[in-house]
């Protein structure tokens, strides 16, 4: 299919049918609570539903219950694999390429804004890893998966916040579309998808094409099952390409909730390496991956090692020869790979399990915590 | 059966090896540093040193220009940077 500004403008139409009628009925009979609390109980595929779930509920998680029928299982391992390869690298180019990538398209970054996701990106942030952790499980598409219930749960909780911008009057549906509009949607998992790819390929990596292939086709899938338009998502990658062009350049740009959620990913990176002394090398990676006119419209920090960045390529060949000739160097960096994920994950969700719900209002799910300290209630009159 | 020929001790072995293998690098330590010398003393040292940096930073700009290749969200910035110059 051939994208043109008039098709990417229809897509700015669109929102997700299913789980925006489902969101909808849930707050109009008060049932996001309930919902949300049983919900905590269903974490696999292939597990009964708990009793009480209200009615539209269970028709939703019904009709989702499954991959599409296209999903080639062969294509999906290979995209396993050539993700366990690439571990560390996928992990770094998601956070230093795709999430910045977001950031720079200003609608994105004020919808972050308006929802306080991104005062907090590491709730996103975790939320996305621990995601991407599951997709890439073996058993993640069978019965005790835990991915598809996760997939089922991010889509009802783009729809609730679709809704509640809505209600709030807090967005204009004239200018902008549809909040997390069909375009939106479609263009992240480009984001996951192509530009980590890119991201890899400046890095260095060595990749195969069957492997790239296996790894958009992943996220095509993914894509699909959080609400894309089949018709509408990009089959391969080349298809992949020209839409990701025609929609960052048509999009991209600065604004300040893009700098400022930039500069909170920074610090929030900061706090997961520990010590000082590596801090600058995070603003580093991020410029050396974005290019430099993304880098100053976010405000990434210029320091000396924006040019020792430049170095980073030539250290992954040395440790892909390593891997090549070494032996057991393959497995060796293979461990350490998933290591450094782990660890990052588990900063990041400092343990918790993330569980995707239906915020009931924006600002208090995803807002500021409120300052200041816990002061003990007065003493109640009546005793005294 | 001469001196050579006759099985040593296993202390005597370890010493001969030993002695051999040192010997071996004082004569490698006694060359490297007569050329070492030869080089000290050569008129045109200052040139060669800076020809010889030269030639580093020249291995450098290549082994990192072969790895690196353009940012493509660099070149989508661009683009849409000229589009919104154009547009105001």
């Amino acid at each position: 299919m051939t994208y043109t500004i008039e098709s990417m403008d229809a897509l700015r139409r669109q929102g997700d049918e299913l789980a925006d009628a489902t969101v909808r009925e849930l707050f109009e009979h008060s049932e996001v609570g309930r919902f949300n609390t049983l919900m905590r109980w269903f974490t696999v595929s292939g597990q009964v539903l708990p009793e009480g779930l209200p009615e539209v509920a269970r028709d939703y998680l019904e009709a989702t219950r499954l991959p599409p029928d296209w999903a080639d299982w062969g294509i999906m391992e290979r995209a396993r694999e050539f993700f366990l390869d690439n571990n560390a690298h996928i992990s770094a180019a998601l956070a230093f390429a795709s999430m910045p990538a977001g950031y720079a398209v200003p609608h994105m970054a004020r919808l972050l804004s308006a929802t306080h996701a991104l005062e907090y990106p590491s709730r996103r942030m975790a939320e996305t890893g621990q995601f991407t952790v599951y997709l890439m499980r073996p058993e993640a598409f069978q019965a005790g998966g835990r991915f598809i219930p996760a997939a089922q749960k991010v889509r009802l909780l783009h729809a609730a916040i679709r809704y509640h911008l809505r209600q709030q009057g807090r967005w204009d549906e004239a200018a902008l579309g549809r909040p997390i509009c069909q375009e939106d949607m479609i263009a992240s998992q480009m984001g996951f998808s192509l530009f980590v790819l890119d991201a890899l390929h400046r890095l260095g990596v060595r990749m195969s094409p069957e492997g790239a292939e296996a790894y958009y086709y992943a996220w095509r899938l993914v894509g699909v099952m959080l609400g894309c338009d089949p018709a509408a998502i990009p089959p391969d990658l080349s298809a992949a390409r020209e839409f990701s062009d025609l929609y960052w350049v048509r999009h991209m740009g600065p604004s300040e909730e893009g700098a400022r959620l930039t500069g909170q990913l920074i610090a929030m990176y900061q706090e997961v390496v520990p010590g000082t002394l590596v801090d600058p090398v995070v603003p580093a990676l991020i410029r050396f991956l974005v290019g430099d006119t993304m880098a100053d419209w976010l405000k990434v920090p210029r320091s000396p090692w924006d040019s020792v960045a430049a170095l980073v390529p030539t250290l992954l060949g040395v440790l892909e020869r390593i891997e090549d000739r070494a032996p057991y160097g393959g497995r060796l960096l293979d461990l350490v790979g998933q290591l450094a994920t782990s660890v990052e994950l588990t900063a990041l969700t400092r343990g918790r399990v993330m569980h995707y719900t239906i915020p009931d209002e924006l600002k208090r799910e995803y807002g500021v915590r409120t300052a200041g300290r816990w002061v003990p209630p007065a003493p109640s009159r009546a005793a005294f | 059966m001469s001196e050579e020929d006759k099985p040593a001790r296993p202390a005597e072995e370890i010493l001969l090896t030993l002695a051999g293998a040192a010997d071996l690098v004082l004569d490698r330590v006694e060359v490297a540093t007569r050329r070492l010398r030869a080089t000290l003393g050569r008129s045109d040292l200052t040139e060669l040193l800076r020809e010889g940096h030269d030639d580093l930073k020249a291995r450098g700009r290549l082994t990192l220009g072969r790895h690196v290749p353009e940012s493509h969200l660099e070149v989508l910035a661009r683009r849409a940077a000229e589009r919104r110059s154009r547009d105001v």
